[in-house]
């Protein structure tokens, strides 16, 4: 556009007048410019990289490398500080902050974005963007009962906004009301079709056992989303992990890929790609993309599942490492008031003598997690816990309730698979090991050779 | 996600904050996995100081132990031989990681003191806390060079605090970086709600003689020529960039955005330069006409527009390697010797002693547009009457007068500088994603040049048809088109040297 508008002009008002020479004058004249500013900026090129390229960083006017979220804040903090009553601003700061959360992983966001929402609440108690923003926020920290509180709200103040829904069936979900969860997610995607709506379709469409249609809904999330952010990036990562979930390993790997592309060195890609390698039997590469994984931010699910290579591979003192890290974000957690985490109870229930906890111990633990979020994983890791301790029965009833939404999910198979065989239901155990190992070959570096030589071993 | 649970799709992050948020104020806002640093330069005399603390969250100092480089006896007490082993090993590649240059030479740093203590953090784990402090002496010329850069390198792939700062001294001034201490030597993290955590891993600042004590935060003028511009831009610039930081824009918000900046486009024509004195004097000393300095107007606009589309997409491509600013110079010079040329050759034709003489046909269809015709607009100016093309120059337009091909490049010199508040909106537009509005909003800007410029060529052109009924007419002409000539030519040189200034080389 640029280059065609001059050219236009000459050949516009003066078609005959511009001779062949005088037309190559000016090309020549154009071509000698070109070179001048060529030049001009070749030298400038040498001049500031001698000069150490670090000035670069003052502020000029080259396109700043910083992330758009963060060239927002900087915009909306000093609309605030110019005017601190702007409720709309407030909000869309708290917004802002659980976005640099979720692009940084850095949890200092967190208590900003909620002093930003209080204090827009604070001067407008009818505020929606800090309403719902609250409501995220404790998703955000696993308080499910207080994010749906948030959410009612939210509707009864903005019945039409689609976010409102999203905070709504998030903790519909957590809380183990499906029937529920799947009115408000198809509500939700009726008054807006886009990343958040199609990835909790996806989400719910999973749980209930329709892997291929949530990996088509996941699709269209993605296809929704605004390429090389960060959203775009988790969507195709929770893709990636549908994917993989169902055996499926070039395809898991093409979009943790992808996922790379949008967000360089994005975390949890490079733990998917970490997964695919452990997969395919490759783990000098699995181990390297964990541990890049996990330098940033110790996950602890990929410290685990870094562990279980670690384990896998016969490095036992690697193993036991990580395990030991894990331990310490235990200890972290409960100092922090929180003793009912899922995702450790589940680790306790794995790796017994890691936790540093008895049988009888996981199994309180479990029951105090599946309380505080009584979904079909929650009664999975319940029954998990409690076939470790012995109790096979209630194990078996936890089992059935863990499946009980039809969830396509190996481990969940692979529990119940175990939990039939140790009561003598050989037929069922088969069944479900069957499942398990049909779903996905590779559901777990640990799991899955176990599952092997319980149904050849019989 | 294998044998994991698959959380819903806020879970993972949030498991991450969960394990990582406090419900009080905690040691670490920023997580208990994260490693903070702390930079403080101190100039006085003819020295450095600088105070480097490293501050290790739980996790990584958990880590420390874990790989045997940390209290290997795991006794949880940092006794002094272990804490000297540690430094010992740690300490050179920290400082390795750190780069302070001063006018461009290396600072040598020599270690003064150091020390590696415990403090008890959450759930009775440790944290580490390094502190250091190393000395240089300031290389000769520091006093006429005082550009300093100072880079903190190290851990750079872990989350936390990054602040840097200097301060002045007896006998040395610091511009140009705050010598405020955010986190009071990371012992206190500020969690204000309109502050962002400090992220700060390299600056670049000036040092200078004179009464120290504490920072001058005065405009940075070191960091080479990169400030020079600096205290221009804070008028219409700024405000120009600000048209686009509009959120949400609404019909109205985005009309009343175009409206301002056509209206800043035309106050920025006001502005000295843009060749508004070449314009007249072109237009008087060659009786130009109203079409004429409409011409010029719209090839100024397209001009400007394509210029700065042009000049914002080298910016993009070169961000990494240059400064704009840097570039705006030489623009200026390539443009004011452009005018040059064209005065020059004005001047060489009109000695040659043609003066103007009068056309000598008029036609009924003069801006008749011929119908059907593309850029019907331009076609009756020059076209055919059965067979010969002729075209409707003004008077004298054939010889030392109006030719549109020097009204051309005349209009070209004055869009082809690419105004910096107009690239400013387009790269301001680009940053925030709406690349399309930025580019309407240049058009506007270029509009409200172009307006401007126009305006002033209509005025010359009428002053001089006033003039033209006055009784010395017939030696005006005579007189006008030379002097006009050498007045481009004369403003072209100006143009030049103005950038050449600009540039430091003059």
């Amino acid at each position: 556009m640029a280059r065609s508008q001059p050219r236009k002009q000459v050949a516009q008002p003066q078609p005959q007048r511009w001779s062949g020479a005088e037309r190559r004058r000016l090309v020549l004249g154009l071509i000698a410019l070109t070179l001048v500013i060529g030049v001009v900026v070749g030298l400038q090129i040498r001049a500031t990289r001698e000069s150490g390229r670090s000035s670069a960083a003052n502020g000029g006017l080259a396109p700043d490398p910083r992330p758009l979220s963060e060239r927002q804040l900087e915009t909306l903090q000093a609309k605030l500080r110019q005017n601190p009553n702007d409720v709309k601003s407030l909000g869309q700061l708290g917004q802002l902050y659980l976005q640099r959360a979720r692009e940084t992983g850095d949890p200092a966001y967190y208590s900003r974005a909620e002093a930003a929402f209080t204090d827009a609440l604070a001067r407008d108690k009818g505020d929606i963007t800090a309403t719902v923003g609250l409501g995220s926020l404790a998703l955000s920290r696993h308080q499910f009962r207080e994010a749906l509180a948030w959410g009612e709200k939210a509707r009864t103040l903005a019945p039409k906004t689609a976010a409102v829904y999203g905070v709504i069936a998030d903790a519909q979900t957590e809380l183990g009301q499906y029937p529920e969860a799947v009115a408000t997610v198809q509500q939700m995607v009726n008054l807006r079709p886009d990343l958040a709506s199609y990835s909790r379709v996806s989400y719910t469409r999973e749980l209930h056992g329709q892997i291929d249609g949530a990996i088509e809904a996941m699709q269209r999330a993605v296809e929704a989303g605004d390429p090389g952010t960060e959203g775009v990036a988790w969507t195709r990562v929770q893709l990636a992990s549908l994917y993989f979930n169902t055996g499926r390993l070039a395809e898991a790997d093409r979009e943790f890929s992808h996922a790379l592309a949008e967000v360089p060195n994005y975390i949890h890609a490079l733990a998917g790609r970490g997964r695919v390698a452990a997969a395919r039997g490759d783990y000098p590469s699995a181990i390297d993309l964990y541990k890049r994984a996990t330098v940033t931010i110790p996950v602890t699910q990929y410290v685990i599942e870094l562990g279980d290579i670690y384990a896998a591979t016969g490095q036992s003192q690697a193993a036991a490492d990580q395990y030991a890290l894990v331990r310490i974000q235990i200890k972290l957690l409960a100092a922090n008031g929180s003793n009912d985490d899922l995702e450790f109870a589940l680790f306790a229930a794995d790796h017994p003598e890691a936790a540093g906890l008895s049988p009888a111990e996981v199994v309180t633990q479990a029951r105090a997690a599946l309380a505080a979020r009584p979904t079909v994983y929650g009664h999975g890791v319940l029954a998990w816990a409690l076939y470790r301790a012995g109790q096979y029965e209630e194990a078996a009833r936890e089992s059935a309730l863990a499946l009980s939404l039809g969830t396509q999910d190996a481990t969940l198979h692979f529990h119940a698979g175990m939990i039939a065989r140790a009561r003598g239901d050989q037929g069922a155990a088969r069944e479900h090991l069957e499942t398990a190992l049909r779903i996905n070959p590779n559901f777990s570096v640990l799991h899955a050779p176990e599952a092997r030589t319980a149904l050849a071993g019989r | 996600m294998s044998r994991r649970p698959r959380w819903s799709l806020v879970g993972l992050l949030c498991g991450l904050l969960a394990a990582t948020w406090a419900g009080t104020a905690a040691a670490h806002p920023l997580g208990n996995f994260t490693i903070n640093t702390y930079s403080r330069l101190d100039f006085a005399g003819d020295t450095v100081r600088l105070t480097y603390i490293v501050d290790l969250a739980e996790i990584p100092t958990f880590q420390l132990i874990q790989e045997g480089r940390l209290d290997p006896d795991k006794n949880g007490i940092l006794d002094s031989a272990e804490a000297r082993a540690f430094l010992d090993a740690e300490l050179p590649r920290l400082r390795d990681g750190l780069q302070l240059l001063v006018g461009g030479q290396p600072a040598p740093l020599q270690l003064l003191d150091q020390s590696a203590t415990f403090v008890p953090g959450q759930a009775d784990l440790p944290t580490l806390r390094i502190e250091t402090h190393h000395t240089a002496p300031l290389p000769a010329g520091w006093a006429s060079n005082g550009a300093v850069t100072y880079a903190d390198t190290n851990y750079r792939e872990r989350l936390g605090w990054r602040e840097i700062l200097a301060r002045g001294g007896p006998g040395i001034v610091v511009s140009g970086i705050t010598g405020d201490d955010q986190s009071d030597e990371l012992l206190a993290y500020p969690q204000e709600q309109l502050n962002n955590p400090v992220a700060r891993r390299e600056v670049a600042f000036a040092i200078a003689p004179g009464e120290g004590g504490a920072t001058a935060n005065t405009a940075a003028r070191a960091a080479g020529s990169v400030t020079t511009q600096d205290t221009r831009r804070g008028g219409v610039t700024a405000q120009v960039a600000s048209l686009i930081g509009v959120e949400d824009p609404t019909p109205t918000v985005i009309l009343a955005a175009i409206v301002g900046a056509i209206f800043w486009g035309a106050a920025h024509a006001l502005s000295p330069g843009h060749g508004k004195t070449v314009v007249g004097a072109y237009l008087i000393g060659t009786r130009g006409t109203a079409k004429h300095a409409a011409f010029l107007g719209l090839t100024v606009t397209i001009t400007h527009t394509a210029g700065v589309f042009a000049l914002g997409g080298v910016t993009l491509w070169l961000a990494r390697y240059l400064l704009p600013e840097q570039l705006y110079p030489w623009l200026n010079v390539a443009s004011g010797l452009l005018v040059v040329i064209i005065g020059l050759s004005l001047v060489a034709q009109r000695l040659r002693g043609d003066s103007a003489t009068l056309a000598d046909h008029d036609h009924a269809e003069f801006a008749t547009p011929a119908p059907g015709q593309d850029g019907a607009a331009w076609q009756p100016l020059a076209h055919s009457h059965g067979g010969r093309t002729h075209t409707h120059m003004p008077p004298g337009a054939a010889k030392g007068g109006v030719t549109w091909r020097s009204l051309f490049a005349l209009g070209v010199s004055g869009g082809l500088i690419p105004c910096p508040s107009a690239l400013v909106l387009l790269l301001s537009a680009i940053s925030l994603g709406r690349i399309g509005f930025g580019m309407v909003l240049v058009v506007a800007f270029s509009a409200g040049l172009a307006i401007v410029l126009t305006a002033i060529g209509l005025l010359c052109v009428y002053a001089r048809r006033l003039f033209a009924r006055f009784s010395f007419e017939p030696r005006l002409p005579r007189f006008l088109p030379v002097a006009s000539a050498f007045a481009i030519t004369l403003a072209g040189g100006l143009i030049v040297l103005d950038a050449l200034r600009q540039a430091g080389i003059v």
